[in-house]
């Protein structure tokens, strides 16, 4: 049923207004307001000179009144606050004249000033009764009275195109016709000729005749389009000071059923149908508009982290739900979840009006994506757009893309082609200060910027890679030729690469040998995996897990694919034949070296960074060892010393032992001041007298003979 | 073909140096220099010397402040060093080191300057020469300056290198393991690895050495890896001489520490093609090509380590076999041959007597490492030393000893050996100093060799055996006469070890060469 859906619309009369845009003659814009307040001061300047000793010398001052407001008013209907001030400083003008016995003057200021007002009046307690008397006689002998009958009452009505309110009783008018208009929605115009004469009221029947209904709605928000069966009536404006709009009068409705639409972008379309059956007035109540939106939940959100929707923080709708959500505007959006630069995620969604998108909130280590550096602005943006595909393809990272290089300190394109060139440039560029700007103005774990090779046809660009502090400052570099889409894969290779601080031990040592087919023992760690096995110096490793063995490499390949604690069947040869024995594998840390590393030494801090957390406290000191190195790597030694200063490791007679963590300590501290070379070799000589002690991993080189190596006279 | 040879190896030396340092892109490059430079390297492609030499001097000679000047100059080093202009290589290098004093390209003309003063070497003294001038590119070009330094890294092992053969064992590990861990990766820490195992290897830290030189072996990088074509071939050469290293240690260390034979197995040396008849000499180098002369047959055959015949020439007399710093010669009455090297031969003179007459009767001779040949010759007690074939000194000869053969090793020491006192006499590299290394009752030995471990091998003929010294002296095996199941020398003339420690014996009567494996 069509009525169901109707709008009740209550006939009512309008309250009588005046609408600029329903005056035929337009009246003059008003004065703006500066300058209404100038005259307005200047008003008050004179009545104040007038009321004063010094009376004369407001004439002056009324004059210019007069003479700005009276051509304004010549010209054309003016505002009731122009008009105001003219007839007042007509008035006072009059007074003047009359007080300094310029009696000539005063006849014409006095029909000035009827011609501004024609219902003026002068208070016979103020004026001179000389004056009073000659206005009132000059008023009967040019002033009559009209007094209309108005129905509708709110209906306008303007004499010789000035509004009058007709609704006080008789109006005072100048003698002689005059024209009467008469408006009002929704009726016929009415339109008269009237003769005053001066001291008689005329009279006059304004009934106007109704012709159809009236809309009047208003919007919340304002500036919405309004429709009527589909066409566009208008637009509703903005009221001042108000949340909804002001009154918009659709005048020219006709009966019947009609269909009312607003519209607003960003917000939902109103849509009504009203039966309008009556020649009345159809005041609408407001019509606040929906604002368009969609919803997104935020699956998995940690505590405590911080929401930022288009960079702008923003608070979820249900604070503390297990899946809290937002209400957003519909479109392209960009949702940024972080707990510190370690645990950040971001995704970009377009999200629809009415639409729920929920988001798997994955917490990983932000990544800093600079704009790629070079004038070749075409080559540029392939390659940024190539670098973010690669890095987001990780899924190793949240990508953190678009970051403005500018504000990085001593980055300049030629100083990094200069260190892409491997040129001095690199120690006259402070990293640490680079790491740090990173880090302010884009929190993140691991930083990438690329610089092109040249500015004019590009093929090449250098990458450079370095992770937030404490880490290296000092940053991977790799370099790129921009037509092989290989190097990008072999880039994310590098990314997708995980960090192992933790290997299965054997505990052998082997060798290949061209006078044997298969790996060769040639040491058998006391009480390890494979002595407790049998295996024997000389043994032929034959085979592992039912395999043929036939090189090193794949037998280490092997076990590093197994897990410490595992047990493998390895086929083996001594001097009385073949034999299969059991090995239980052990588990040996893994203290990184840069030639074993196969990927950037910042994207291993990075690793080892997010580890600390799962790891077990009794572990940490691998990372911090591990960390300690890649410092040391990075040619921070201090920082190396000072972290490997804290390592403990655990106390044991061979494989990775404190002897181990002294040797590095050594390294770091013979790159330091001479001054620690007493400190240096202190931690040499312990690790010189611990002939367990390994390198790497449990089954790595023996520390021994290297730290000897940096004993001066301990070489034998 | 020698010219084509010479502008080969001279495009390589280039490709390779640049492969080092060619500035990689962004360096303020003037276009003109860029093509001029682009020229020579064209032109040197085409095998044109003189043009790509001359471009390359119009680039230093109108674009000094150019990036590429100090290229060009060590392009034009390299230049006119393998085109024997030594003095103009020697100016062009002072050139780079006066005005482009702290460039990557300086610190390269550092390494070739060193690299030419231990090519001139003639003396330990001027060995310590050229090891200052390798010392001195970590000096100048440190890593606060040059984190990454290819030549630094080069001149390290080169500097270690020369301390070896300057007997500073210390010094050299310090070098290689510096290059090690203290350089950032690099693609000479392969050969670092190689150097500094096998030293350790000579000073009884074995296990520590085998661990390096396998964890080179492992390197071995996996088809389809896109490396640089020069580096790939001397990583691939490297991997393999640690391959023999670990093997060797496999025979000497490992076997018999296990309770097991150094060789297990025996055989006749497979020479596809060829006949043997009365085998005489037989020499092996490191890297397992093996080198025989046939007296009866009058041939001298080069193999490869598979037993592929890599080259066979007709000599009449030649004995004695020979590598000399790779290279095979052999010895034919009054010459030295060097019959897979251009065929070319040099008659030494008399050292004493009538100096015009050829120097008769020799029976050995081995290439120093300064360049000087050391020659046995039946009518000298003494070991005869000749700086050139004309001029020839006799050292020893207060010895009273009868020198039959003798060996060098790797690092370049004299191993003699005296068939009268039955001892094995070790020289030092400055020749100052003589010991005597390993001693034994011989009844006839002949022929001595020595490995890349310092083990000596004695052949006597008398019991038909091999004794196998250890490099401290001490008796460690003895082979023959029996080699194996129905296995038997007969009459052993000449023994050699190879790389991997294959033992060979030449067998003249059983007219073959004997391999233990």
């Amino acid at each position: 049923m069509l009525v169901g859906a109707l709008v009740l619309a209550l006939p009512i009369w309008l309250d009588a207004q005046v609408e600029e845009e329903d005056l035929e003659v337009a009246p003059q814009a008003p004065l703006p307001a500066l300058e209404l307040e100038a005259l307005s001061a200047r008003f008050a300047e004179a009545e104040a000179i007038f009321t004063s000793a010094d009376q004369a010398q407001a004439g002056p001052l009324f004059d210019t009144l007069i003479a700005t407001l009276g051509s304004r008013f010549a010209a054309g209907p003016i505002a009731e606050p122009e008009r105001s001030l003219l007839a007042r400083s007509l008035s006072f003008k009059a007074q003047l004249l009359f007080n300094l016995g310029e009696n000539g003057e005063v006849p014409p200021t006095l029909r000035q000033l009827l011609d501004v007002d024609s219902n003026a009046t002068l208070d016979p307690n103020i004026v001179s009764p000389k004056l009073f008397d000659q206005f009132e006689a000059l008023k009967k002998s040019i002033v009559g009275q009209l007094l209309i009958a108005l129905e509708p009452t709110d209906a306008i009505v303007k004499i010789d195109d000035r509004p009058i309110d007709a609704l006080s009783g008789p109006i005072g008018l100048l003698e002689g016709p005059r024209q009467v208009k008469i408006k009002r929605p929704g009726y016929a115009d009415f339109e008269a000729e009237v003769r005053v004469e001066p001291a008689k009221t005329v009279n006059l029947d304004a009934i106007l005749e109704r012709r159809n209904p009236v809309l009047r709605l208003t919007t919340q928000p304002a500036d919405a389009e309004v429709l009527i069966d589909g066409q566009v009536v208008g637009r509703t404006e903005e009221s001042p000071g108000a949340k909804v709009s002001r009154e918009f009068i659709i005048a020219d409705v006709t009966t019947g059923l009609r269909r009312l639409e607003v519209r607003k972008p960003g917000y939902r379309l109103y849509r009504n149908e009203l039966i309008l059956d009556e020649l009345i007035d159809y005041p609408m109540p407001p019509i606040a508009l929906e604002q368009e939106s969609g919803k997104i939940v935020l699956a998995d959100m940690p505590a405590g982290a911080k929401i930022l929707i288009d960079g702008r923080p923003a608070e979820p709708d249900t604070l503390g739900a297990t899946k809290p959500s937002l209400t957003l505007p519909p479109g392209d959006h960009l949702v940024q979840v972080s707990l510190g630069p370690a645990r950040m995620f971001s995704t970009r969604l377009l999200l629809a009006d009415r639409q729920t998108v929920e988001i798997p909130v994955r917490l990983r280590p932000g990544l800093a994506l600079f704009n790629v550096l070079g004038a070749d602005r075409t080559a540029a943006e392939g390659l940024e757009r190539d670098l973010r595909k690669t890095l987001a393809a990780t899924g190793q990272f949240t990508l953190i893309d678009q970051v403005d290089a500018t504000a990085l300190p001593g980055l300049d394109i030629a100083t990094l082609r200069a260190l892409a060139a491997g040129k001095e440039a690199e120690k006259e560029l402070n990293w640490l200060a680079v790491q740090k700007a990173a880090e302010q103005t884009t929190p993140a774990l691991a930083y990438v910027l690329a610089v092109l090779g040249n500015d004019l046809v590009a093929d090449e660009a250098t990458l450079f890679i370095w992770s937030a502090g404490p880490g290296p400052s000092r940053p991977d570099r790799w370099s790129l030729r921009l037509a092989d889409p290989g190097e990008l894969g072999r880039l994310q290779a590098l990314f997708e690469a995980r960090l192992r601080v933790k290997r299965p031990s054997l505990g052998a040592l082997l060798i290949d040998s061209n006078a044997a087919p298969h790996p060769v023992v040639f040491e058998v760690m006391p009480e390890g995996p494979a002595a407790v096995a049998g295996v024997e110096v000389g043994d032929l490793v034959l085979g592992l897990a039912g395999a043929p063995v036939f090189r090193h490499a794949e037998l280490e390949e092997r076990l590093l694919a197994a897990e410490p604690g595992e047990d493998l069947d390895l086929a083996v040869q001594g001097r009385n034949g073949a034999r299969q024995v059991k090995v239980k594998l052990g588990s040996s840390p893994i203290i990184l070296h840069e030639a074993g590393l196969d990927f950037f030494p910042s994207l291993a801090w990075v690793q080892l960074a997010m580890m600390l957390d799962s790891t077990r406290p009794e572990e940490r000191w691998i990372i911090d060892f591990n960390q300690a190195l890649l410092l040391l790597q990075s040619g921070d030694a201090a920082g190396a010393a000072r972290k490997l200063r804290d390592v403990r490791a655990p106390q044991a007679s061979h494989g990775i032992t404190q002897a181990t963590v002294d040797y590095f300590q050594g390294l770091a501290l013979s790159r330091l001041d001479g001054a620690l070379a007493d400190s240096a070799k202190a931690a040499f000589d312990r690790a010189a007298k611990a002939p367990g002690a390994r390198l790497h991993h449990h089954d790595g080189p023996a520390v021994a003979p290297r730290a000897r190596l940096h004993l001066p006279g301990a070489f034998q | 073909m020698l010219e084509a040879t010479v502008r080969r190896s001279l495009f390589s030396a280039i490709i390779a140096v640049a492969a080092f340092s060619w500035p990689e892109s962004g360096a303020a490059q003037d276009a003109a220099a860029r093509r001029l430079y682009q020229e020579a390297q064209r032109l040197l492609q085409a095998g044109d010397v003189t043009g790509a030499a001359g471009e390359l001097g119009i680039l230093v000679q109108q674009f000094p402040a150019d990036a590429l000047a100090a290229r060009a100059l060590l392009d034009l080093v390299e230049i006119r060093r393998v085109s024997g202009d030594l003095s103009g290589a020697e100016v062009a290098l002072k050139k780079i080191l006066a005005d482009y004093p702290r460039t990557i390209e300086a610190a390269s003309a550092f390494v070739t300057q060193g690299q030419m003063q231990f090519e001139a070497a003639r003396s330990p003294a001027d060995l310590e020469a050229a090891r200052t001038t390798f010392r001195r590119v970590a000096l100048l070009f440190g890593q606060e300056a040059f984190p990454r330094l290819e030549a630094r890294i080069r001149a390290r092992l080169r500097s270690g290198e020369m301390s070896l053969l300057l007997g500073d064992r210390a010094g050299a590990l310090a070098e290689f393991l510096g290059a090690i861990e203290d350089e950032p990766a690099n693609s000479s820490r392969g050969r670092a690895k190689l150097l500094l195992g096998r030293t350790l290897l000579a000073t009884d830290q074995w296990a520590s050495a085998l661990q390096l030189l396998q964890e080179l072996i492992d390197e071995e990088p996996k088809p389809g890896t896109n490396e640089n074509a020069a580096l790939a071939t001397s990583s691939a050469r490297d991997r393999a001489q640690a391959r023999r290293l670990t093997s060797l240690a496999h025979r000497h260390l490992v076997r018999p520490a296990a309770g097991m034979p150094r060789w297990t197995k025996a055989g006749r040396l497979p020479i596809a093609g060829v006949a043997l008849r009365e085998p005489e000499g037989v020499a092996a180098a490191e890297d397992g090509q093996v080198l025989v002369t046939d007296l009866r047959a009058q041939i001298a055959i080069l193999l490869d380590e598979s037993g592929q015949v890599l080259g066979q020439r007709p000599i009449a007399d030649a004995t004695h076999p020979a590598f000399s710093q790779g290279i095979a010669h052999v010895v034919a009455e009054s010459q030295v041959l060097l019959p897979f090297e251009g065929r070319s031969s040099t008659t030494f003179l008399q050292p004493k007597g009538n100096k015009e007459a050829p120097l008769k009767g020799m029976r050995a001779a081995v290439r120093g490492p300064f360049g000087q040949w050391f020659i046995l010759a039946k009518s000298f007690d003494g070991l005869l030393e000749y700086e050139t074939e004309r001029l020839g000194t006799e050292t020893m000869t207060n010895l009273q000893a009868e020198l039959v053969d003798l060996a060098q090793d790797t690092l370049g020491r004299l191993h003699l050996l005296d068939a009268k006192a039955n001892k094995v006499i070790r020289l030092a590299v400055d020749r100052r100093t003589s010991i005597s290394v390993a001693q034994g009752a011989w009844k006839k030995p002949a022929a001595l060799a020595v490995d890349t471990l310092g083990f000596l091998y004695v052949l006597d003929r008398g019991p038909r055996q091999i004794e196998i010294f250890d490099p401290a002296g001490k008796l460690v095996g003895v082979v023959g006469p029996t080699l194996g199941p129905g296995i038997e020398l007969k009459d052993p003339q000449d023994v050699a070890i190879d790389g991997s420690g294959r033992l060979l014996i030449s067998d003249r009567k059983q007219a073959t060469v004997w391999v233990l494996e």
